[in-house]
């Protein structure tokens, strides 16, 4: 993975370490939804909301798009492969560890 | 109820790997950079990783072969302390063991449209609560 994926990756971990930006991303995640109705379903102003937005938006986990003169957010599907990725990786890569620390300890012990 | 499962195969044998999973300097050899374990059934399972205190009690502990325990998040909604279940399962295999891990009773997320991914995904999430802030171990740390 190259670095700027790793870095894009920890944006979109952070992003997805609130709340109400979760709750945000289950608000749009099967339509598109205005500033308005997001913040309203949410229990945010839509000051708040469009501040969580603009972080979804730069750890690329949501878009905007336009629907005639609506400006509309979406979930950003790509965002969420890369995370789903990541997390999918999380007990495979301990069970890795812990098999390369044990048995690099039972390399010291024989020799 | 989501549950994930994995196995791997380690060359040593239980006794050895058992005791990976049950002292604090066994566990944060391979995850986590705190952990204050008490092995007991209904003991303490504390192990804080990447700065997200996973919390927990030991509900089996069968040396060599078997160890379970309640794993959540302090503090979280999604997947609180002891909500869900890891147990791991030791079985010797020619000079070595089998670990099976399983976790189960990840909390499904209400899924209306998209349920491929989402069901799947915020669950997970839940598990290593953003555990990416540090770069949890197994993974390359992150460039300041």
């Amino acid at each position: 993975m190259s670095a700027e994926a790793v870095v894009d990756l920890d944006l979109a971990l952070r992003a997805l370490a609130d709340g109400n930006r979760r709750a945000i991303l289950r608000v749009i995640r099967a339509d598109p939804q205005s500033v308005g109705v997001i913040a309203e379903e949410v229990g945010l102003s839509q000051q708040t909301a469009s501040h969580h937005l603009g972080v979804l938006r730069k750890a690329g986990l949501a878009v905007g798009t336009r629907e005639g003169t609506r400006h509309l957010f979406a979930v950003d599907t790509d965002g969420l492969a890369a995370v789903r990725t990541y997390l999918d990786d999380f007990w495979p890569g301990k069970l890795a560890a812990l098999k390369t620390v044990i048995e690099s300890r039972q390399e010291d012990a024989r020799g | 109820m989501a549950e994930f499962r994995d196995s791997i195969d380690i060359g040593a044998p239980p006794e050895t790997v058992f005791e990976y999973l049950i002292t604090n300097d066994g566990m944060t050899a391979w995850m986590g950079q705190y952990a204050d374990l008490d092995p007991t059934p209904g003991g303490k399972f504390a192990v804080d990783i990447a700065g997200h205190p996973v919390r927990g009690e030991f509900l089996h502990v069968d040396p060599p072969s078997r160890v379970v325990m309640s794993w959540g998040f302090a503090g979280s909604e999604d997947l609180p302390a002891g909500a869900s279940k890891v147990e791991f399962r030791l079985t010797p295999i020619g000079g070595g063991t089998r670990v099976d891990l399983r976790h189960s009773d990840l909390p499904d997320t209400e899924v209306r449209g998209h349920a491929d991914g989402w069901a799947n995904f915020l669950p997970r999430l839940a598990v290593v609560g953003a555990g990416g802030d540090a770069g949890p171990d197994g993974w390359q740390p992150l460039p300041d």
